[in-house]
């Protein structure tokens, strides 16, 4: 299964770009195709999540479950008893690059202007729906507004997002604990649950709901009092899912909203500070740069395992049900002792996280802002947390903990300086190392051998699976299946002290500044040119069996294609394409389709057991049944 | 063979009681109903949801029944010959995962027995199948194995995971199909997974008028062997675009590529639509540098053929034939050659000989006065560049493995070099873990692997096998015909030995040594080096020697400490030799290994289960098991329950003892409670 964090991650950064960018309060000018609509159609173009849901708006800027016959008009607008008519659409449409689209439709009224900011979140698979209501009059007004959704279907039950029934009284009513309703269908009859997030837990106004008897429509109501001039805003999310109950609601609902913050919402400040169902501490302002944040991979990878995101405070972790908020005593200093990492003392100050020993003896690990992580022993001095104004936890202790989360910083990402790149260990140490003159790694592939240094890996990353393996991801876009044949690494950590590594600690290698690891991306089994992502492909190279992608060229000077009885002598310079014939052929004696500069095609098997690839200053001979594809410029 | 010293068998089919005994004499050719050290316990049936939300009715006989408004009414229903399956009282494995359906009888089938094994794929939500088929007659069976699927109304249309659309025979590639579902249907896609995408195997699709469709396997099973088939269903979101990439990523967690981890490496072994395995692959040299490639069946007269139908007798006879190939310059005694494939075949200026030693050489030949006489006394002369196929009469003493031969080497142009027993042929390459150095003696096959990963496969006479990759380096052979001759190994397809065609059976490993089965079908065979080891389990670690582990499996799931903060490393079963059993995670980086000369790091998520070696008893506990077993048919029950007791307390440690005894003791107080011992270790 493709995992949820992966996608998360890979399409984070482009988002939280975007946020920093400010792009919902203005419409980015930026590379995205941008379209105006002053003839609004029945229906926008669907959209389709990273889960596989389909989203679509309709005329009234109501969401529907395109072409599935599942919801037939969600969070449709209604403001002053009078449902919303856009008049204005604008489409941003940056899903090829970031995955980002945004839509705004607007509708003027004689006292009011209504906007409503629709952006398709496909990566984290929700909408997230933004209503401003500006008061156009000279004197402060209160609109009912609500917000109907409809279902073709009945459903089974409605629940908060806690996973209880919500209560009747005699409107149905939130939990105190509730952020928002879980429209949930019988689990024998096939269809998707509905999932809406309409407040904060505590904070915010929180709607008035009703439902239909009929159990097919559900209303949320709010009313905003607005001052001349000014505006007022609701924001909404609505997630497609199948949910095996209702309890699991809270585990969808964690990368949108979390300990009473929004992760995420792409609010501007100061709409934020307008918006009615949360308050202003539910949209946390961030200040680290998101690339930074980023280069933490091994506590990101963390922290979305457990679906908790680092915000501006302390954060204990006790379980899944656990968490203390609060501030780390900044006088705390934790030392440790990690094999190949190396011994340090720290100030709690450059420490992004501590995961501990849980008591079960669990190797400590210590995540500093800089990206190294030291898994090894681990003592603290004052390392305490203040709870509020007099709750302390005192003495932590590093071998008892799980997860203590230091706050963000600005140094969050920042690597030692000199640092050229990172080493994980499989112990789950990071290593921050330099080069590239002193750091070369030697692989092997099935095609011949390459000494590497650190300036051209983007990464060289241990998978298990199917088969085990190193990937490596070099800059010129190659992507290979490798081992190591040396058994020691002679490595010089970043400050300064040499280190002879065991080539079979390593788990991976990643060049620093690394926004992400890219060897979790779905690396199909491409068989294909066309099958291959734009982004992933070198300018001319060649697509081998094994997944592997190789930029190169042709060595050989002469192709010869066999075709029956008779065979062509080709320049290989001419040759513009060529992809095995999936259809025909064995897998011993492939047949190809060759298409030349000049726009002629051959198809034929090619003469002789091997093809000499130039690869870099590498010449590898390749056996001909292990090419799939090869394209020049 | 491999049910034998594995598996629980079943004795009397439909009795619960006896599912569970055991023949662990190496002999038993029934077929398995529960593993060893399974226990299966009467079926929960009902709806399930799985983790994608998709709810699933599994039905008595392992079919799919109807839930809610889900597209299929009755899904994949087993007919074997046209005979319904139908299943004895349906079982389920303790973690109630899986179920286990046993048929009854099959009418005109005697001996033919059937096991369906249906498990909820728990990461990618869906269902896995697996059909078992037992032939327990003495002749051979051909089943037609149908699964038959009907659907709640005309589904829209059906495309292969390649796209092909509504294709009734898959192709070389393809491996399911995706049924989308009509426009008063459900808004999920059903998708079956019905064979590996690089697996011969392909069922045709029959189609009923958009309502039914059946998918049709036909297998042929040996007397006392079995055949199995895997395929996967699961409900899908339907993709946005049909594109072949997207059908790609909708298809991939439910292809059997994927899914075959959850089979049981016994029902893998004998899987006929499974994905192609390493070797499977490689063991037998390739079929293009074949005789049997030529198209012509040599005889007892020389043969000259032409095109399809012109097939002449005669008489072959050549003054010198002289061949230029990458390995230098020879002449070629026309006396030695089995076949001449001309420049007709392909390239003008190349010719292929075929020696009769197994050897076959490619390059540029020149024969001084080949002539072809007929029967009726007419004579033709030949030219290499023009020449079709010319294939010399077949001697008696012709034979690939002549006394002087350790191995044929196979290029991947098709040319095969006879390695000479007296060669000190040492071969070295890389593996995930480190090096591999071994000799031809040691060595049973090496193949290729081409689809993932690409690169070869090893496999060595004490049972290893390993995928290694030997870029860089060269193997010298001495040949027969050109001397010395370097090849670089990214050149050589295989290699094989004369124990090449019966890899596995020639497995010598030492007494020492730990097995551990890696992931990628790999083996590794080697002396544990690590000395101690901390098992953690629901909190409490556990220290423990290597050898004190009789078994070690990768299970399911994700490992959690105290609190639930995943760790991400993998979680193991542990059962030692006296009978203990810890499920958790190990605090190890590895296990290390020492593999011939080297020592190998195995990272703790490669493996997928260890084996060690049966410890040897200590002369003073060999003694007490005897005496307890003595004990075993005292006068006095309270003695003979005391013995039954201590000797189960020595664990496996006494199961050879015991199992020895069971077979040659005739006391039946002593072999009843024998089988009492044996029947608790399990």
């Amino acid at each position: 299964m493709i995992s949820s964090r992966f996608h998360f991650r890979r399409l984070l950064f482009p988002v939280l770009t975007g946020l920093v960018f400010g792009v919902v309060s203005g419409i980015a000018q930026d590379a995205a195709e941008m379209r105006e609509f002053t003839v609004i159609p029945d229906r926008f173009t669907q959209r389709q999540d990273e889960l596989g849901f389909f989203w679509q708006v309709d005329q009234y800027g109501a969401l529907t479950s395109g072409d599935t016959q599942y919801l037939a008009s969600g969070l449709r607008l209604g403001a002053n008893g009078t449902d919303f008519a856009p008049a204005k659409a604008t489409l941003r449409d940056d899903s090829a690059t970031n995955g980002v689209v945004d839509l705004i439709l607007t509708e003027t009224r004689k006292d009011i202007e209504i906007k409503r900011l629709i952006w398709f979140d496909q990566s984290r698979s929700g909408v997230r729906v933004l209503d401003t209501v500006t008061n156009k009059t000279g004197s402060a007004i209160t609109i009912p507004v609500e917000l109907r959704s409809t279902h073709p279907f009945a459903w089974q039950n409605l629940y908060g997002s806690q996973g209880d029934l919500l209560e009747r009284d005699p409107d149905l009513t939130l939990g105190e604990r509730d952020t928002g309703v879980t429209v949930k269908f019988s689990q024998s009859d096939g269809r998707q649950d509905m999932l809406y997030l309409t407040s904060g837990e505590k904070s915010g106004q929180r709607p008035s709901i009703t439902s239909s008897s009929n159990q097919r429509e559900l209303v949320f109501r709010y009313e905003l009092k607005i001052a001349a001039g000014k505006s007022a805003s609701l924001v909404h999310w609505a997630l497609q899912r199948n949910l095996t109950g209702p309890e699991n609601a809270g585990v969808e609902w964690n990368p949108f909203f979390q300990r009473r913050r929004l992760i995420n919402s792409r609010v501007d400040a100061d709409v934020a500070g307008t918006v009615a169902n949360f308050d202003t501490s539910s949209f946390p302002t961030g200040g680290r740069a998101p690339t930074q944040l980023q280069s933490l991979t091994r506590l990101n990878d963390l922290t979305d395992r457990i679906g908790l995101h680092r915000r501006e405070e302390d954060i204990l972790w006790v379980s899944t049900t656990n968490q203390l908020a609060g501030t780390i005593n900044p006088q705390a200093v934790l030392t440790v002792e990690s094999p190949f990492a190396g011994d340090g003392k720290f100030s709690i100050a450059k420490v992004a996280a501590v995961s501990g020993g849980g008591g079960v003896g669990r190797v400590p690990k210590l995540y500093l802002r800089d990206g190294r992580v030291f898994a090894g022993e681990i003592s603290a001095e004052n390392l305490s947390l203040t709870i509020g104004e007099d709750s302390n936890v005192d003495d932590l202790d590093p071998k008892e903990i799980n997860l203590l989360l230091c706050a963000l910083a600005p140094e969050d990402g920042v690597p030692p300086p000199g640092t050229t790149g990172f080493i994980q260990l499989r112990s789950g140490s990071v290593l921050a190392v330099k080069g590239p003159e002193d750091l070369k790694i030697a692989t092997v592939n099935p095609w011949g051998s390459e000494e590497l240094g650190l300036e051209g890996i983007e990464e060289l990353a241990y998978v298990s699976r199917p088969t085990p393996k190193f990937r490596l991801v070099r800059a010129d876009g190659s992507r290979i299946s490798v081992f190591l044949p040396v058994a020691i690494l002679n490595v010089e950590l970043s400050d300064g002290e040499a280190v002879d590594l065991p080539s079979s600690l390593i788990e991976n290698i990643w060049k620093a500044g690394m926004g992400s690891l890219s060897t979790g991306l779905i690396e199909d089994f491409w068989l294909e040119i066309a099958e291959i992502p734009s982004g992933f492909k070198p300018a001319s190279g060649f697509l081998l069996q094994g997944n592997n992608l190789v930029a190169g060229t042709f060595d050989d000077k002469t192709i010869t294609v066999l075709d029956g009885q008779s065979t062509v002598d080709i320049s290989a310079a001419e040759v513009e394409s060529i992809q095995k014939i999936l259809e025909s052929g064995t897998a011993a004696a492939p047949v190809f389709e060759i298409e030349l500069k000049n726009g002629d095609i051959l198809k034929g098997r090619i003469q002789g057991s091997d093809l000499s690839i130039r690869h870099g200053e590498k010449v590898w001979n390749v056996p001909v049944p292990h090419l799939l594809a090869f394209w020049a410029k | 063979m491999i049910f034998g010293a594995v598996l629980c068998v079943l004795f009397v089919a439909g009795s619960f009681d006896k599912l569970h005994a055991q023949n662990e004499g190496g002999g038993s050719q029934l077929v398995p109903v529960s593993l060893r050290g399974e226990t299966l316990l009467p079926a929960a049936m009902g709806v399930r949801t799985d983790k994608s939300g998709s709810a699933w009715n599994v039905e008595a006989n392992g079919t799919i029944g109807r839930v809610g408004s889900t597209m299929v009414n009755s899904g994949l229903a087993l007919l074997v010959n046209g005979q319904k399956f139908v299943s004895f009282q349906p079982l389920m494995t303790e973690d109630g995962r899986e179920f286990v359906m046993q048929g009854r009888s099959v009418t005109g089938l005697p001996g033919l027995q059937i096991i369906r094994r249906i498990r909820q794929l728990d990461e990618s939500g869906g269902l896995r199948y697996l059909e078992i088929f037992y032939n327990g007659s003495a002749n051979p069976m051909t089943l037609n194995v149908s699964l038959a699927t009907n659907f709640s109304g005309n589904y829209r249309t059906f495309l292969t995971d390649r796209g092909n659309s509504e294709s009734v025979i898959m192709q070389e590639n393809e491996g399911g199909i995706l049924v989308l579902p009509g426009p008063s249907q459900s808004n999920r896609a059903f998708l079956f997974s019905l064979t590996s995408a690089d697996s011969p195997k392909k069922p045709t699709i029959s189609v009923q008028n958009r309502y039914g469709l059946t998918f049709q396997y036909q297998i042929t099973v040996a007397p006392g062997e079995s055949k199995a088939i895997a395929h996967a269903v699961a409900q899908v979101v339907i993709p946005q675009s049909f594109d072949r990439r997207n059908l790609l990523k909708v298809f991939r967690p439910y292809s059997l590529n994927e899914v075959v981890d959850t089979i049981p490496g016994v029902f893998q072994d004998v899987l006929v639509n499974g994905p192609k395995s390493a070797l499977s692959d490689g063991k037998s040299l390739s079929s293009v540098s074949s005789l049997d490639s030529l198209g012509v069946k040599r005889g007892s007269r020389d043969i000259l053929a032409m095109g399809e139908k012109t097939r002449i007798v005669g008489t072959a006879s050549c003054e010198e034939l002289s061949l230029t190939t990458r390995y230098g310059e020879a002449l070629i005694p026309f006396e030695k050659i089995a076949a001449i494939s001309g420049g007709k075949q392909g390239n003008r200026d190349a010719v292929q000989i075929f020696l009769k030693d197994g050897q076959v050489f490619s390059g540029k030949g020149v024969a001084k006065n080949l002539k072809f006489a007929l029967a009726n006394g007419g004579k033709m002369n030949l030219n290499l560049e023009t020449l079709d196929r010319l294939l010399m009469a077949k001697s008696e003493a012709e034979s690939t493995w002549t006394s002087e031969a350790a191995a044929i080497l196979e290029t991947y142009e098709g040319e095969r070099l006879v390695v000479q027993k007296d060669e000190d042929l040492e071969l070295s390459g890389v593996t995930p873990w480190g090096s591999l150095r071994f000799s031809a003696d040691e060595l049973v096959w090496l193949g290729p692997v081409e689809g993932e990963p690409v690169g070869h496969f090893v496999e060595l006479k004490n049972g290893a096998g390993n995928i290694v990759y030997f870029a860089g380096n060269d193997i010298d052979v001495q040949s027969s015909v050109f001397g010395a001759v370097s090849l670089d190994l990214s050149r050589v397809r295989s290699i094989i030995t004369p124990s090449g065609g019966k890899a596995g059976q020639a497995i010598a490993t030492l007494p020492n040594e730990t097995r551990i089965r890696a992931r990628g079908s790999q083996e590794i065979v080697g002396v544990l080096t690590d000395s101690t080891l901390k098992i953690v389990s629901e909190g409490q670690a556990i220290n423990m020697k290597p050898g004190d582990i009789r078994r070690m499996n990768q299970i399911e799931g994700t490992s959690a400490s105290a609190g639930g903060l995943p760790l991400g490393t993998p979680l193991f079963r542990i059962e030692t030799w006296d009978g203990s059993i810890a499920t958790g995670y190990l605090q190890l980086d590895f296990f290390s290994i020492r593999v011939g000369r080297e020592i190998w790091q195995i990272p703790l998520s490669d493996i997928v289960e260890l084996e060690s070696p049966t410890p040897t008893l200590a002369p003073d506990a060999q003694e007490g098991i005897t005496r307890l077993i003595t004990q075993l048919g005292a006068d006095d029950w309270i003695t003979r329950e005391k013995a039954t007791r201590e000797l189960g307390a020595f664990g496996y440690l006494a199961r050879p003892v015991l199992e020895r005894e069971r077979n040659q003791n005739t006391d039946p107080e002593v072999t009843r409670r024998i089988d009492r011992v044996l029947t608790e270790l399990k």
